[in-house]
């Protein structure tokens, strides 16, 4: 196989040309894996349709969506298991679990059962009018059992309210004829009080203003006493000094 | 084909950029490998983009760069082998690989065309003759061009067993060629 595909020393391959030359059947053999090659060779390469991947710093597909391909896998595997199915009855679709055959169906084809199903219809019509009547005559009857309850409630709100303000007043009028004597008393007693300190401090001024006159009169006389004594000894040198002089003149 | 160390190490560090050059150089080899393996378009795209995730989350781990094309071939085979084994392949393993001759490999031409496809089809047909094991090393060997070595360490044989079963399968190749009286174009010339 190394000669064939090249691998051989120089050496090596010296000495197997050298048993080749000899041997016909190695070379019949030799020739024969040739020939397979050059078959081989003439695969070419293909050219892909296209190159799907790139790279993106983004998680792979199946990373993202592993987990809610999951989630979904288990829904409908529980969906399954309870017999889920969609049923589609003519007025509409109807989602359903469980035993499909314990489920009630109406069988199409079948005339009586078509009539029943029409009577039914009736049935659940007439049903329906007399379940709307009932709900009205309730409706009308709560509605005025509401109104009354309203009307109630309105005026024992008012008369609460009344007797709230009359209670209120009653006990101002209370507190008013309870506290006005001694108002009344305190404030005399406070007039009163005024009264003799205004007396006190008027007899203090007055007193006081005596004293002060009574100093200053006093003052004033040895002041007038002094004037005269002055006057007077000043009279009396003078009168000496002309007399001097008189018996100056003489 | 070789890729640039550079260029695997900006991908490890995640560079977008990087990566989808990466992409870009090997999808066409991988989408290769993966269609030869099974001769259906489908699950060689399958493969390729299963490839590519791979690549994408585990390239961090590969300690040095250089080994890239090495990892990526045994990653490829991992997948390879995993799709065969699935139930979805068991069922597809059941079709004739002639139908799924590629879009691609349709020749324009009106008298060659049929002859054309239809050599595309027992090729891959005759690939399909043979067991995984043999197949893939056949294919890294005559269309990847690795060597005896590279494949061992790919495969994670010894380079014996490796030109055993390539052995093996050329001889069931030609058994099968000569029994479809398919002929190299070089005998027509």
């Amino acid at each position: 196989m190394d000669y064939l595909y090249g691998e051989m020393s120089e050496v090596e391959r010296k000495a197997f040309e050298a048993e080749l030359a000899s041997d016909s059947s190695l070379q019949k053999e030799l020739e024969g894996m040739r020939q397979a090659r050059h078959m081989l060779a003439e695969l070419p390469d293909v050219e892909p349709a296209a190159r799907l991947l790139s790279v993106s710093n983004e998680p792979t597909a199946w990373k993202r969506w592993g987990p809610r391909a999951g989630v979904a896998a288990a829904v409908l595997l529980l969906l399954w298991v309870f017999n889920a199915r969609l049923e589609w009855t003519g007025r509409g679709l109807i989602f359903a679990l469980g035993d499909p055959s314990a489920s009630q169906v109406l069988p199409a084809t079948s005339k009586d059962a078509a009539g029943e199903f029409a009577s039914f219809e009736q049935l659940l019509e007439r049903r329906e009018e007399e379940l709307q009547s009932r709900l009205l005559t309730l409706d009308s009857a709560w509605q005025q059992r509401i109104l009354a309850r309203e009307s109630v409630l309105r005026q024992d709100w008012q008369a609460y309210r009344a007797t709230l303000r009359s209670e209120q007043r009653q006990q101002i009028e209370q507190w008013k004829k309870a506290l006005q004597p001694e108002l009344i008393d305190l404030i005399q007693q406070t007039q009163l009080e005024q009264q003799r300190e205004l007396r006190l401090l008027l007899t203090d001024l007055y007193n006081e203003w005596q004293q002060t006159r009574q100093a200053d009169l006093e003052s004033i006389q040895k002041e007038f006493v002094n004037l005269y004594r002055n006057v007077e000894y000043n009279q009396q040198e003078v009168e000496a000094v002309l007399d001097q002089l008189g018996r100056v003149g003489d | 084909m070789k890729t640039d160390r550079q260029l695997i190490i900006r991908a490890q560090r995640g560079e977008r950029r990087a990566l989808n050059q990466l992409f870009t150089e090997w999808y066409r080899p991988v989408y290769n490998i993966a269609y030869r393996y099974f001769s259906d378009e489908q699950r060689a795209a399958d493969v390729s983009q299963q490839a590519f995730i791979v690549i994408q989350e585990k390239l961090g781990q590969l300690r040095d760069p250089q080994a890239f094309r090495l990892w990526l071939y045994r990653t490829v085979t991992n997948l390879c082998h995993t799709e065969a084994r699935s139930d979805t392949a068991r069922r597809r393993m059941h079709r004739e690989a002639a139908e799924n001759v590629p879009r691609s490999l349709l020749v324009p031409g009106p008298d060659q065309h049929y002859q054309q496809s239809e050599r595309t089809r027992l090729i891959l047909q005759a690939l399909q003759q043979l067991p995984e094991e043999q197949r893939i090393i056949l294919i890294m060997k005559e269309y990847e061009g690795l060597k005896f070595r590279e494949i061992a360490a790919v495969l994670e044989l010894s380079e014996n067993t490796v030109k055993s079963r390539l052995y093996y399968g050329l001889r069931t190749l030609r058994k099968f060629f000569l029994a479809t009286d398919l002929k190299s174009e070089v005998y027509y010339e």
